[in-house]
């Protein structure tokens, strides 16, 4: 299975070099979920400098209508770059990679609902050749995905796990409902002894898990399967660290990041969501 | 011209009467499985034959919701379902997945409603669920005016809009707090409203300390005073959130909708100031017009949270009437002397002064307080069974 790192800085990428097999890039301003966002200047310059390295684009936030024209000028851009492909949300993307000359090949990451294997198969005849996997799901139900369907299957392994994304900023809408100055950056809120990530910016706000995914077995095991990539989000990770919990992907063992990192937790590998409750 | 459709909640058969009484064109319910409402009543497929055959009597319709996000466990499910509602003759399923389009092209005829869980925001994305052979798309409740006007200008769509109603705070379909915090799934129908709940907010280790807690509640949702832009920028259909809602609730959203509608058609006023006050007052909650107008502010958040204190304005419904007198079913407390209205889909609000009460059984009595007692009192004017009687608001609100 390769590791795919979403870095948290330029700088990161030539730091964790030797210990990836490639990076997911988010475009500035058409990405949620990351600890970074690049601009596409940027972009080009890393794809020029990486070699042998797999390279995708997150372009994975709800498309409105006003952010068209500046969207179809980045996917004409990025359809001429050496990538291996974008990591999409909205439908939009199908329909204009439609009409590329040059196809761009596209991961269906829209996290939540990517849910089973007969969606991915019907989406793979519109150019569309991968899935990310919900975080949602059980390690049962992800390799029963990978099993039975032809896409490549993408899952979250390691790092803070999205929970939330929405148009409105509600960290600034509760600074301006209490007559305050924004404080910008990292924010948390509290329930139940427990704390959550959450993010304001433009596209925005965004709240994260209150653990950071712990998949050092599950890693093997899906290895063992043939899954194609395991993710590795940087949010909110020093980057001292990220180099130590790639290494322990490689050799360590699930204790050794318990060691490393406070918080971690198995997720819902080994837990079923419900929803009939009465 | 092409009237727009008003489109209700049914969250049984009883709402869905009420419903299509009240003025909607069509209702939108969820069977036993599959719909995003997994702990309402819901209805089973004998439930759904029954309401689809009263709709088509009045020459309505049915839409059934099948629109979660299914796990690998739940495709086995989905073809005899489909199969069974296109038996049936449901008018169009609601779906977000596509492995359920794609079944229900292949072994049913049924027409396919995208649901708002897809988030459709813009006409690229249209078009490419017209070319997958959808008739409708319930858009994103984050499109403003401009952004339905261009889907509409870009793409021949039906196009369904949320008009009234609650609101999740994230782009739906993409909320999983309530997998996080109660491992409930949010896209399969067990959401347990988290973005309703309280939180405190940190800065680096330190609470800030405001007037109420954080929270993603939002206000309700209410265009009733953009019902003309509504229908100028060529929505079809208008639909109103709220399976889960009371038939006092339903009743009062609809009838006022219907008349905003039908004034517009008529070339009279829209609105009355008095029905956006009854409107605004039945959900016992804020409402907004969150993004239609383009805002995201402040404005559109709700701060009193779960807090929905209850005015209990809901006092009965109308089981019958002859002889001048009216038997009520009782909702809430009322008492001899008090001054009441009733409203129904067939009259003006009626007024009236109640005199003596009459128990079953015939006797003088007082008050009315105990649950879904019937009673009986006189009433100048005519009512009408499933009409319904609330307390003295007109003059007070």
């Amino acid at each position: 299975m390769k590791k795919l790192l979403m870095p948290s800085s330029i700088e990161q990428i030539n730091r964790t070099f030797e210990l990836t097999d490639g990076y997911i890039l988010s475009l500035k301003n058409f990405s949620v979920n990351a600890p970074f966002y690049f601009e596409m200047s940027d972009i080009k310059k890393i794809i020029n400098s990486l070699k042998n390295k797999k390279i995708f684009i997150s372009i994975n936030k709800n498309i409105h209508e006003n952010e068209l024209d500046e969207l179809k000028e980045y996917l004409n851009e990025l359809s001429n770059l050496d990538i291996d492909g974008i990591l999409y949300a909205d439908a939009s993307i199908v329909e204009i990679n439609s009409k590329l000359e040059k196809k761009l090949n596209l991961f269906w990451a829209n996290e939540h609902v990517t849910t089973n294997y007969m969606t991915c198969n019907f989406l793979s005849n519109f150019d569309i050749c991968g899935v990310l996997i919900s975080p949602e799901l059980s390690l049962r139900e992800i390799i029963e995905i990978k099993n039975n369907t032809k896409l490549n299957c993408m899952a979250y392994i390691f790092g803070y796990l999205p929970m939330f994304v929405s148009f409105r900023h509600t960290v600034q809408n509760y600074y301006d409902f209490n007559n305050y100055n924004n404080q910008e950056g990292i924010h948390k809120i509290y329930k139940e002894d427990k704390f959550y990530p959450i993010i304001d910016n433009k596209n925005g706000s965004e709240a994260y898990s209150n653990f950071v995914l712990n998949g050092v077995d599950e890693f093997k095991k899906l290895d063992e399967v043939n899954f194609d990539y395991g993710i590795f989000n940087s949010l909110l990770i020093e980057e001292e660290k990220m180099i130590d919990v790639l290494k322990i992907y490689d050799n360590g063992k699930k204790e050794d990041l318990e060691k490393i990192i406070d918080n971690t937790d198995t997720g819902f590998f080994y837990k079923e969501t419900v929803y009939k409750v009465k | 011209m092409k009237k727009i459709e008003l489109l209700a909640p049914a969250g049984d058969l009883e709402r869905l009467k009420i419903a299509f009484l009240y003025g909607a064109d069509a209702v939108y319910l969820g069977g036993n499985i599959l719909g995003l409402r997994a702990n309402a009543t819901n209805f089973t497929l004998d439930e759904i034959k029954e309401g689809v055959k009263l709709a088509h009597k009045l020459n309505k319709k049915v839409y059934v919701t099948v629109n979660v996000a299914l796990h690998n466990k739940e495709l086995k499910t989905l073809k005899e379902y489909l199969i069974n509602l296109d038996k049936i003759g449901v008018d169009a399923i609601i779906f977000s997945d596509l492995t359920v389009l794609e079944c229900a092209k292949k072994y049913t005829n049924l027409a396919l409603h995208l649901s708002t869980q897809a988030s459709t925001l813009n006409h690229e994305a249209a078009s490419f669920y017209k070319k997958l052979g959808v008739e409708r798309i319930v858009l994103a409740r984050e499109c403003n005016k401009e952004d339905i006007k261009k889907i509409g200008e870009n793409v021949d769509i039906e196009k369904e809009v949320f008009i009234h109603g609650a609101m999740c705070s994230s782009y739906s379909g993409r909320c999983v707090m309530s997998n996080f915090l109660t491992n409930r799934d949010s896209n399969r129908g067990g959401c347990s409203q988290i973005c309703r709940w309280d939180f405190d907010l940190y800065k680096d280790s330190k609470k800030i300390e405001g007037k109420k807690p954080f929270t993603f509640c939002t206000k309700d949702l209410c265009l009733i005073e953009y019902i003309p832009d509504l229908i100028d920028i060529g929505v079809d259909s208008l639909k109103i959130e709220g399976r889960m809602r009371s038939v006092y609730y339903l009743a009062t959203v609809i009838s006022i909708y219907r008349k905003a509608i039908d004034n517009y058609y008529n070339n009279k006023k829209i609105v009355d100031d008095i029905d956006i006050k009854i409107l605004n007052r039945c959900a016992n909650r804020d409402s907004y017009p969150q993004f239609f107008n383009g805002e995201n502010n402040v404005d559109c958040v709700y701060y009193n949270g779960r807090v929905e204190i209850s005015n209990q304005d809901f006092l009965g419904v109308v089981i019958d009437y002859s002889d001048g007198f009216v038997t009520v079913e009782q909702r809430n407390y009322f008492k001899r002397g008090d001054t009441v209205e009733f409203f129904g889909p067939n009259h003006e609000i009626i007024k009236q002064k109640i005199d003596e009460i009459f128990d079953n059984e015939g006797n003088i009595i007082e008050v009315v307080n105990k649950p879904l007692q019937i009673v009986k009192f006189k009433v100048s004017k005519k009512l009408d069974k499933f009409d319904f009687m609330r307390k003295n608001i007109v003059d007070k609100i």
